[in-house]
C-alpha cells in the first residue's frame, strides 16, 4: 500500500519534454533575436497556468541554440514552474544539424515506457544548413521518441529553407512562417500551447490543432 | 470505474466501458465469468469512443457468452481463439459502431462527421473464467493480470509496450490481427491463480513504475483475503478517483475476478 492507503507503489503524473531549439546564427542579430527571446519569455506564464490546469502532466523544458556548433541553453529537464529564459545573442553559421544530434541524445536517454506523453520539438531559425543536416535529423527520427515528437519548425524571414524544414515536421502544416516580428511572437506562442494538447489522457503526437495556428493576413507586412 | 481527472477537469465524459457477465446455472451450460473493459481513445478524433468502448464490452461479451453456453467450450476456444474469435470480435464490434452512426446520424444529421470506425476507436480486455480453464483476449494498451497463489501478480497477456500514448485499436483495419488471446487449462498440475484484476491504461499509467502497478493486484488480494469483497467493493471507487488524481488523470475501469472461499 502507498503511503496514503492506496493499493499499488508509488504514483506520479505523466511527463511531456518540451525543447526549444533557437538558431543563434549572425543572421539573425537583431530584431529578429530580440523578437524570439521576448516571445519565449512571454509563452512562459502561460505554460506555467497550463502545467497547473493539468496536474496529472509533469512539462519539462530544455533549450538548444545552434550557430557554429550546438550547445545547451538549458540543459536538462527543467520544470516549467523552475524555467527561466536568458537572451540568446547570434553570430556565426547555422549547424542546425548539429542541434539536431544533441536533442537525439537526450531523446535517447528518456526511458521508452508507456507514461510518458509524446515529446514537442520548436525549431526556430532564419537560415539554411550549413552542416549535415540529414545526418542530425536521421538521428533525430532514429529515436523511438523523436518519431513520436511533435515537431514543429518557425520559418523566421523569407531566407529559410522551408523545404528542410518540412523534412523536420514530417507535415507541411507544421512549418509556420514568420515573415515579421508579431507573426513571430504569435506561432512562438501558439508552439508553447500545443503542450495543452498532448498531454490529454490519450492524445497522441497527431492531436495539434492546426485550426487554431495563427493566420497569416494580407494585413502582415514582409519586414524580414 | 471513474472518469479521469483531467476529464474532469476538461468537462470530458468518461471513455472507459466495463461489464461483467456470470452465469451460475450448471443446469443451462457451463458455469462461468466474463469480465470485460475497454478504452474509448477519447481524442478528437475519435468523438463517439465512449460509444465505441460500450459496444466493445457488448460484441465481447455476447460472442464469449455464445462460445461458452457451448457443451466443449475449452476446444471451441483452442480451435477459433487466433482466428475465427477475433475476426469474429472485428467484424461484429464494426458492424454495432456503424449501426450506432446511422440512428445518431437520423437524430442529428447536421453534427455528424463523415463515417469512419476511428470516430468510435477503443481498445477491449476480456477475460473469462470457466470449469477447466481462463481465457483472456486483449487489443490495446490496458493490463489482464492474474495474482498466484504466493499473493505475487503477473501479466497474464503481456503489457502494450507502445511508447507516447499510442495503442492498438479495434477501429484498425484488420484489427483482428492485432487481438492477443491466451488460454489457461486448468489441470490440477500448474497452479490456479486466486484473483485476476483487468483494468485500462490510466491504471498503470498513475505509478512511477510497473512493479508499483503489480503491487495493486497483490495488495487488492491481501485486501479481498483480510476484509471481503464488501470492503473492496465499497472502497475501490475512492481508490481509484485518489489514483486517477495522483497518476494518469485518465478514467480508469478495473474488473476483478475471483474465486470465493
Amino acid at each position: 500500500m502507498s503511503e496514503r492507503n492506496l493499493p499499488g507503489g508509488e504514483m506520479s503524473s505523466r511527463k511531456l519534454d518540451f525543447f526549444w531549439i533557437a538558431d543563434c546564427s549572425g543572421s539573425m542579430d537583431g530584431e529578429k533575436i530580440q523578437t524570439l527571446n521576448y516571445a519565449i519569455r512571454q509563452t512562459i506564464p502561460d505554460m506555467r497556468k497550463e502545467a497547473d490546469a493539468n496536474p496529472n502532466a509533469d512539462i519539462l523544458v530544455r533549450a538548444v541554440k545552434f550557430s557554429d556548433g550546438a550547445a545547451w541553453h538549458v540543459a536538462g529537464a527543467t520544470p516549467i514552474d523552475q524555467f527561466n529564459w536568458t537572451d540568446l545573442s547570434a553570430g556565426g553559421v547555422t549547424a542546425m544539424g548539429m542541434a539536431l544530434e544533441l536533442v537525439a541524445g537526450e531523446l535517447r536517454q528518456l526511458p521508452g515506457d508507456t507514461k510518458r506523453l509524446p515529446p514537442v520539438l520548436v525549431l526556430l531559425t532564419d537560415g539554411q544548413p550549413t552542416d549535415d543536416f540529414k545526418g542530425g535529423l536521421d538521428a533525430l527520427l532514429a529515436t523511438p521518441w523523436g518519431k513520436k515528437a511533435v515537431r514543429i519548425a518557425i520559418a523566421i524571414g523569407k531566407d529559410t529553407d522551408t523545404n528542410v524544414l518540412e523534412q523536420f515536421t514530417g507535415n507541411k502544416e507544421l512549418v509556420l512562417e514568420a515573415k515579421n516580428p508579431q507573426l513571430l511572437v504569435k506561432f512562438i506562442k501558439w508552439a508553447s500551447t500545443v503542450v495543452k494538447n498532448v498531454s490529454a489522457p490519450m492524445a497522441g503526437a497527431d492531436a495539434v490543432d492546426t485550426a487554431a495556428i495563427p493566420v497569416v493576413t494580407a494585413d502582415d507586412d514582409e519586414i524580414w | 470505474m471513474v472518469q479521469g481527472a483531467t476529464h474532469i477537469r476538461q468537462d470530458k465524459i468518461c471513455q472507459d466501458a466495463l461489464l461483467l457477465c456470470e452465469n451460475g446455472n450448471a443446469s443451462d451450460g457451463q458455469v462461468f465469468s466474463i469480465a470485460c473493459v475497454a478504452d474509448g481513445h477519447g481524442s478528437d478524433r475519435c468523438p463517439f469512443s465512449d460509444q465505441g468502448a460500450k459496444a466493445a464490452v457488448l460484441v465481447a461479451t455476447d460472442i464469449l457468452k455464445d462460445l461458452l453456453m457451448n457443451p466443449d467450450p475449452k476446444e471451441m476456444l483452442a480451435a477459433q481463439k487466433d482466428i475465427r474469435l477475433p475476426r469474429q470480435i472485428e467484424a461484429r464490434w464494426k458492424e454495432t459502431v456503424h449501426k450506432m452512426y446511422l440512428e445518431q446520424e437520423v437524430e442529428t444529421p447536421d453534427d455528424m462527421p463523415p463515417f469512419s470506425y476511428e470516430l468510435y476507436g477503443s481498445t477491449l480486455l476480456a477475460l473469462a473464467a470457466a470449469s477447466g480453464f481462463i481465457f483472456a483476449l486483449q487489443i490495446g494498451d490496458g493490463d489482464i493480470v492474474a495474482i498466484e497463489p504466493d499473493g505475487l501478480a503477473r501479466w497474464l497477456l503481456p503489457p502494450c509496450d507502445h511508447a507516447g500514448n499510442e495503442t492498438e485499436s479495434l477501429c484498425m483495419d484488420e484489427c483482428w490481427k492485432y487481438i492477443r488471446t491466451q488460454l489457461i487449462p486448468i489441470d490440477g498440475e500448474s497452479p490456479v491463480p486466486l484473483m485476476f484484476l483487468l483494468s485500462t491504461d490510466g491504471y498503470a499509467n498513475s505509478f512511477v513504475e510497473s512493479a508499483g502497478f503489480l503491487k495493486v493486484g497483490a495488495d487488492i488480494y491481501r485486501m479481498w483475503r483480510e476484509h471481503g469483497r464488501d470492503y473492496v467493493q465499497e472502497n475501490l471507487p475512492a481508490w481509484l478517483s485518489q489514483t486517477t488524481t495522483d497518476g494518469s488523470g485518465d478514467d480508469i475501469a478495473v474488473a476483478i475476478l475471483a474465486k470465493e472461499g
